[in-house]
């Protein structure tokens, strides 16, 4: 089994929360976004507890730099695909125990002033980038992970030439679906199945209370995709929106992210069984 | 139809290491020193062929992730491509890679016969003591304790 956690930490400096979460879970691969805690006081944070055989170490992000990846795999069992990686994602053969996968973490504009047209264009770059990715390694077991600034029922997570995120592992175990004769690789997005109150956890990863006619407030912007490649590997159960660290709530007494403490994005914690 | 072509080496020639080579020693020297700085400085080896193919140069970097992963060469081993022992240890390489690097100076408590910063090793155990000595010196700890201050500043 081979444990992640994504999480936004909103550049807040909560390293010994962060630890904690890590520590609690048994992470093995940890992916920031926004993250301005220095390397040296995260990686003391995260090791201070922990056996010298298990230590994490920061991998080498190259250009990607609005993603900061920590491991306790091998040294070298993660690689960055530099040509294939950009300043908001990151590509990265990841070597677990039973197999290559290939991991991609992203943090997609958050720009105010974007549109749903812009952040369709930087799903469908960062889908482009994946499947040529896919193309050099020459397997497709990919896992996407990250804070794409858009919900997985937006465009650019759902259409075809964008990220083609289904939200049923049937239809996403077809494989590829052809549209205007090119045929295009699905991916299985599990976040559907997190959304509002009657399923486990809070309603979303990330709390807007926006002020305009159309406003959701939950959002689901921190997501996991999976490759059909890999769904045998991954159990919905082994999911989670994360809530607590230990004893502490990250949430506020109203139940949303607490800024404040910690961050206004939710971790998301998943296992592999690889 | 093509016919097999017989393998004409011999059947003792395998992919098993039968001697710990000084290359293996390194690595692994330098897989344990993230143990004592929990990472904030790692060591790696890097080896290049060098003097047109007549030795191969295997340099031991220090790395500091929180840098930029900024590497500081230690030192090299250098040793001719078949032969392990003698080996040359060349110690002040950072003051030859920078050009603002102090030639004077020094690892102390190294006994071994020099030639100018080059020690000449001729055994296994002679090289192990060698490293230990470079480890434990005062120059290298000054480097690591700059690199671990830079890196949680």
């Amino acid at each position: 089994m081979t444990n992640f956690l994504f999480w936004n930490i909103k550049r807040n400096r909560i390293e010994d929360i962060v630890a904690s979460v890590a520590s609690q879970h048994e992470v093995d691969v940890l992916i920031l976004a926004e993250s301005k805690i220095s390397v040296g006081v995260m990686l003391t944070a995260l090791n201070s507890e922990l056996e010298s055989e298990h230590l994490f170490h920061l991998t080498n992000g190259g250009r990607c730099k609005r993603i900061t990846i920590y491991t306790r795999l091998p040294r070298n069992s993660i690689e960055s695909l530099e040509d294939y990686s950009a300043d908001k994602y990151t590509l990265r053969k990841l070597k677990l125990p039973r197999a290559e996968v290939l991991l991609a973490a992203a943090h997609l504009s958050s720009k105010p002033r974007y549109t749903e047209t812009d952040k369709d264009s930087e799903c469908r770059i960062l889908g482009t980038a994946i499947r040529e990715a896919e193309e050099a390694v020459g397997h497709t077991r990919t896992l996407l992970v990250g804070d794409l600034n858009a919900n997985p029922f937006e465009d650019g997570v759902v259409k075809a030439d964008g990220l083609h995120g289904v939200m049923s592992r049937a239809v996403a175990s077809r494989g590829r679906r052809r549209v205007a004769s090119r045929s295009y690789p699905f991916f299985y997005n599990p976040m559907w199945g997190r959304f509002g109150e009657s399923t486990e956890g809070p309603a979303g990863t990330y709390y807007y209370p926006g002020s305009t006619y159309k406003e959701f407030f939950w959002h689901m912007t921190d997501q996991v995709l999976i490759r059909p490649d890999l769904m045998a590997s991954f159990q919905n159960e082994d999911l989670k929106v994360l809530t607590v660290d230990g004893d502490r709530s990250l949430l506020t007494r109203k139940g949303f992210p607490d800024a404040r403490l910690a961050s206004d994005h939710l971790p998301v914690l998943f296992r592999l069984d690889l | 139809m093509a016919s097999k072509v017989e393998n004409l080496w011999p059947m003792d020639i395998r992919a098993t290491s039968k001697q710990l080579s000084p290359v293996a020693i390194l690595k692994r020297q330098a897989s344990l020193l993230g143990e004592r700085t929990k990472n904030l400085v790692e060591a790696e080896v890097e080896t290049k062929a060098a003097d047109h193919q007549k030795k191969l140069q295997h340099w031991f970097y220090l790395v500091a992730p929180a840098l930029d992963f900024y590497k500081y060469p230690l030192f090299r081993v250098e040793h001719a491509p078949t032969q392990f022992y003698p080996l040359n240890i060349q110690f002040n390489v950072a003051a030859e890679t920078s050009s603002e690097g102090n030639r004077t100076r020094k690892f102390e408590g190294l006994t071994a016969r020099k030639q100018g910063s080059m020690l000449r090793v001729r055994s296994e155990a002679e090289f192990t003591a060698h490293l230990k000595t470079i480890f434990a010196a005062d120059e290298t700890k000054k480097v690591i304790q700059s690199l671990i201050d830079q890196s949680v500043g």
